[in-house]
């Protein structure tokens, strides 16, 4: 005799609901937690957005940060869409630039253009971590949490989790669109590659490219 | 010629001829008869009577004037250091002050002597080694070779440095003179001529100042060969060897050293021969201790050169006693002669002719020959006799005749005597100085101390320690102790004990370093006292040398128990400034306040004392500078406040007790704040005050005793209440009033939870405006709710105290200002609010964690915060995935 056991949905989703639950607490602790000068702001973003999905996925989820994009093991397809989303952010900036005048309105602060080390400090150490920590917590621990449940729809959940964040903070404006381009593209190639470490390189590489492009237009 | 004539011719030539041949008449051969000398002698006295002379008094004069010469002081030297006290280890020099002598001190010869501690020698020995340092000086001698060129031999007396010097009898100033060298008898005061000697070292290779000094003298003397003046003196080598000028003589002190000189020069006696002499002497330190110039008569050699004279004389006894003797006395005459100094000058005779007194003091010596092969009764001795009671031979002695004789005598050398007390009159520099004993002297601040048992107006007094002569002052021992008493010669001085020591600030009061003591003056004394502090100081220095010093100083202390109130002031019509005395207007009264009283810009403080002027006479400064606002001797003064914020005023307050020594100094600080505007509970004190400020915690005063201490028994807490949070009894009327830094002309207005309070609505708030500026309503919200309460009001001067700035002090009228000032409280409802004793149970218990917190760095802080937050994020997910079953799967 074959017994089924009925699970609610809640049980079902218990997994899903609780992540959500605690990427909404992330989002909001990140933002709200009480913080005095640059460390503490800096310390808020490291601990909400990076050790405690991390506790979360070993304690509580006991699983593995590979099964959360922390891998490059998919290299070709990494590589692969990398590129293809590259070129598609790339494309979408064109547009931008065209229709929008987007070179007009995209600020880089002054010293980056008038010191190439200054410059390199600002792309590879403070975008490099804010990146990481974007792209670890967005591509890596929301989409994965609900990729397994929603599939594809995974990647533009956590696009419209990360653009809602950025309205949430009155954070919507021309200097964060590169920002919400690779958020979409990223997510795209991080379900595929199974992996937020290759839409994270792809995004240093791209605002590297950007802002030296911006830079030169302007010099 | 008739017979007569030629009689009388005959007798006189016969008279001529024959008194020839008559002894030399001598004065004290010629008398005059009786009556003669009667007449002379009235007639010399008339004469004397006449002129005025006391004869007496000519005679006591005659008299003293015989001896004046043996009384004259001989020449002397001598030494003192510096420094008074030697260090070891350290450079002390010695100086000659030479006394009595003719000659310059520069042309005078000082043979220095240097005894060593530890190295015992001879006379001969210190003067090398102390004129080796003065002719060598800094000159490395050890690293001269000394080695003959070539060009000169060894012993050849030109080095080529010409550095030779040819020394003369009494100093260099007695060149061309004949030498005539004197020794004294300290006994009888006369000078005696002697051998002329120089006291120069004699073990150098070369006699030292005969002009010559070759490379051996050199290189004995430890001096450069290449250099006339080793030592850049100014002398040359051989001169400064013979010590030429040098009064000074400086080497490296060690404990046990000591130090002599013998100084050659002309003494202000000239000689009494017919030649431009002086006499040359010695001097030595301890002269007048030790005669070493003495010639001792008693030492003078028996054996002499003369040949006795022997005579014989042979006795034949001619007693009754029934024996007949017949002896032979041989006598053996032996002659002395010396020269004493005495002398004579012959009348008639040319000044500087010199007849020299000398004794001649004859011994006789006698033998008893016996008849040969006799053998009489009885012993040959007995009939001989002895030499004290002769009994059958007369001693004889004589006296010659004044003559010429010539000086000296060979047998007495002076410079071997010089030497054979040489070692009596070495100095020790240390000897009867304080090198053993620290110089301490003490001092004190405030001139005028005060003690105040309350502590307001307690000076600190200051007792600074001063020790010239220490070696490092840090790391001298001090130990002070103090003590009490009730005047300066009590015998009852009081030492403190422990308790009042830390009371005071007498924490330490021994230790090395310590130069100075500080103490609180708030002894619990109500009248005038004196303090006796007394320091004894050590330090051990080079050698293990203890060095101790006590000193000690009694300082009065006078008691202060009178205050300076600050009292604002007002000013009249006329433009006469009073205060406003009334005990509510009292100012700066406690808490912080009482210690730095913070007033404003542009008022006018008022200052009053409680010490009556009619006892004591009292004068205000401000800054130093005389009040002159205040009237003469008066208990009352004012000032302007015209600084700008921040600055300090400090006011004294000097007064004398009118008919005792008592004085009493206080003194007040101000500082130019802002004004500043605070609400407080009327009656916040009581214990039935319906509204009281929030107990924050307790602050730690060790200075100010709180005099009813909670928690019980720590009387160095002060409680610390909130000014802007405060409790009120639920139901209850609260009632609160204002008080400033800064009398304002407008009355403040009262806001209740942001309402302006007007005697409009005042009612309707529930609220009442008091006469007196008060505010008064009902605490009717519920337990737990709030009521925000503000105070605000317009600061600047009434407009009488404006004219009087501009007119007393000239401040122009721009100078004035206005100030919006406010305050705001929040006053909590609450069923009980005497928690006083709870709240501070509680935070002693949470004193810990909050002085924890407090001193923790904020980002430290902020990590523990976050990861508090993180467990319990953490802690709150485990649980809720326990509540969700888990899915099981078919």
């Amino acid at each position: 005799m074959d017994t089924k056991q009925k699970s609610s949905p809640l049980s079902h989703w218990r997994t899903e609901l609780i992540s959500s639950a605690i990427v909404l607490l992330c989002l909001f602790l990140a933002v709200y937690f009480p913080a005095q000068g640059t460390l503490q702001l800096f310390s808020n973003t490291l601990f909400f957005l990076f050790l405690l999905p991390v506790l979360y996925i070993k304690i509580i989820l006991k699983q593995n940060l590979t099964d959360f994009g922390f891998n490059t093991l998919n290299i070709s397809a990494g590589l692969l869409w990398s590129l293809a989303m590259l070129a598609s952010s790339f494309l979408i900036i064109f547009f931008l630039m065209h229709f929008y005048n987007f070179e007009q309105k995209y600020f880089l602060p002054t010293y980056l253009a008038q010191n190439f080390w200054v410059f390199l400090f600002y792309e590879l150490v403070l975008a490099n971590f804010l990146f990481f920590i974007q792209g670890f917590f967005f591509r890596g621990f929301v989409l994965f949490s609900f990729a397994k449940k929603l599939n594809f729809f995974a990647p533009l959940i956590q696009f419209l989790i990360f653009t809602l964040f950025l309205a949430a903070t009155n954070s919507i404006n021309w200097k964060a669109a590169p920002s919400i381009i690779l958020s979409l593209t990223g997510g795209i190639v991080a379900y595929k590659s199974k992996s937020f470490i290759y839409p994270y390189l792809t995004s240093l590489l791209f605002m590297i490219i950007l802002d030296a492009y911006i830079i030169y237009l302007f010099k | 010629m008739n017979i007569l004539q030629k009689s009388l011719a005959a007798s006189l030539i016969s008279l001529i001829i024959f008194s020839s041949g008559a002894p030399a008449i001598h004065a004290d051969s010629f008398s005059l008869d009786p009556i003669s000398a009667a007449v002379t002698d009235k007639a010399m006295g008339d004469i004397m009577d006449y002129f005025g002379i006391n004869q007496q008094e000519l005679k006591n004069n005659i008299q003293t004037m015989n001896v004046s010469r043996q009384k004259k002081i001989p020449p002397q030297v001598s030494i003192t250091f510096t420094p008074a006290s030697p260090v070891p280890g350290e450079k002390i020099t010695a100086t000659a002050t030479p006394t009595y002598f003719m000659n310059d001190p520069s042309q005078i010869y000082y043979t220095w002597l240097l005894k060593r501690s530890g190295k015992d020698g001879g006379a001969e020995d210190y003067k090398v080694a102390a004129m080796r340092i003065i002719a060598s000086g800094d000159f490395e001698y050890e690293q001269e070779s000394y080695a003959d060129d070539g060009e000169k031999s060894a012993g050849d007396s030109d080095t080529g440095d010409s550095d030779g010097y040819y020394a003369f009898f009494g100093g260099q100033d007695q060149k061309g003179k004949k030498s005539r060298c004197f020794a004294n008898d300290i006994s009888s005061g006369n000078d005696y001529e002697i051998t002329c000697k120089h006291a120069f070292p004699t073990s150098s290779p070369g006699e030292v100042g005969d002009g010559e000094f070759g490379l051996e003298e050199e290189k004995f003397w430890h001096t450069d060969p290449k250099s006339n003046d080793t030592a850049n003196s100014g002398t040359m080598d051989e001169a400064a060897v013979v010590g030429l000028g040098k009064t000074t003589f400086s080497w490296i002190y060690a404990p046990g050293d000591k130090v002599g000189v013998i100084v050659e020069g002309i003494s202000v006696d000239p000689t009494s021969y017919a030649d431009s002499s002086y006499k040359t002497m010695w001097a030595m330190p301890k002269n007048t201790e030790d005669n070493c110039n003495n010639v001792d008569l008693d030492s003078l050699p028996e054996n002499r050169t003369d040949t006795p004279i022997i005579t014989k004389i042979d006795y034949t006894d001619t007693d009754t006693d029934g024996y007949e003797e017949s002896y032979t006395k041989v006598t053996a005459t032996t002659s002395y002669s010396y020269a004493t100094g005495d002398y004579i000058v012959k009348t008639g005779e040319s000044p500087g002719i010199q007849i020299l007194k000398t004794t001649k003091t004859t011994v006789t010596t006698q033998d008893c020959i016996l008849p040969p092969a006799s053998l009489l009764e009885p012993s040959p001795v007995e009939i001989c006799g002895d030499a004290t009671t002769p009994a059958h031979w007369p001693i004889s002695s004589s006296t010659s005749n004044p003559r010429f004789v010539t000086a000296s005598d060979g047998s007495l050398d002076s410079s071997t005597d010089f030497n054979n007390c040489l070692e009596d009159n070495l100095v020790d520099p240390a000897q009867g100085t304080s090198n053993k004993k620290l110089d301490v002297s003490l001092s004190y601040l405030p001139d005028t101390p005060m003690n105040d048992p309350a502590g307001d107006n307690a000076d600190e007094l200051v007792i600074q320690s001063s020790i010239l002569n220490a070696g490092n002052k840090d790391f001298i021992y001090y130990d002070w102790s103090v003590s009490l008493g009730s005047s300066i010669s009590a015998d009852d001085w009081i030492a403190l004990d422990a308790n009042t020591k830390k009371q005071t600030g007498l924490d330490q009061t021994a230790g090395i370093g310590l130069k100075s003591l500080k103490m609180n003056l708030n002894f619990d004394k109500p009248e005038a006292f004196y303090a006796k502090i007394t320091l004894r100081a050590k330090e051990t220095s080079f050698e293990n040398l203890q060095k101790e010093g006590v000193a000690t100083i009694i300082v009065p202390i006078y008691n202060a128990q009178n205050k300076i109130e600050v009292f604002p002031t007002n000013v009249s019509a006329d433009l006469d400034i009073t205060l406003d005395v009334a005990p509510e207007a009292k100012r700066c009264d406690s808490g912080i306040e009482k210690t730095l009283c913070p007033i404003v810009k542009n008022e006018i403080v008022g200052l009053k004392t409680d010490i009556d002027p009619d006892d004591y006479n009292l004068v205000w400064t401000l800054n130093g500078e005389p009040l002159s606002s205040a009237n003469p001797n008066a208990a009352t003064a004012y000032f302007p406040v015209l600084q700008e914020k921040g600055t300090k005023y400090t006011v004294n307050l000097n007064a004398s007790h009118k008919t005792s020594q008592e004085k009493i100094t206080l003194t007040k600080t101000f500082i130019v704040a802002d004004p500043e505007i605070h609400i407080s509970a009327v009656n916040e004190s009581a214990a039935n005050s319906t509204c009281l400020p929030i107990l924050l915690g307790y602050y730690v005063d060790p200075i100010n005793k709180n005099p009813n201490p909670a928690p019980a028994s720590d009387d160095s807490l002060w409680p610390d209440y909130s000014e802007d949070s405060f409790e009120a009894l639920q139901g209850k009327v609260i009632k609160l009033k204002t008080t400033s830094n800064a009398l304002s002309p407008s009355q403040p207005s009262w806001i209740i939870d942001g309402v302006i309070v007007t005697t409009d609505n005042a009612a309707s708030l529930g609220a009442t405006l008091n006469a007196d500026g008060t505010l008064s309503f009902s605490a009717d919200k519920s337990t737990g709710a709030t009521y925000s309460v503000g105070v605000e009001t317009l600061y600047t001067q009434t407009n009488l105290v404006k004219k009087a700035l501009y007119g007393k002090w000239g401040i122009p009228l721009t100078d004035f200002y206005e100030k919006r000032i406010s305050k705001s409280i929040t006053i909590k409802v609450a069923d009980q609010i005497d928690v006083s004793s709870a709240l501070a149970a509680r935070t002693q218990d949470k004193k810990i964690l909050a002085s924890l917190f407090s001193s923790i760095p904020a980002y430290v802080n902020f990590l523990f915060r976050i990861i508090l937050t993180l467990i319990l994020i953490l802690f709150s997910t485990g649980l809720l995935f326990s509540f969700f079953p888990k899915q099981n799967q078919a």
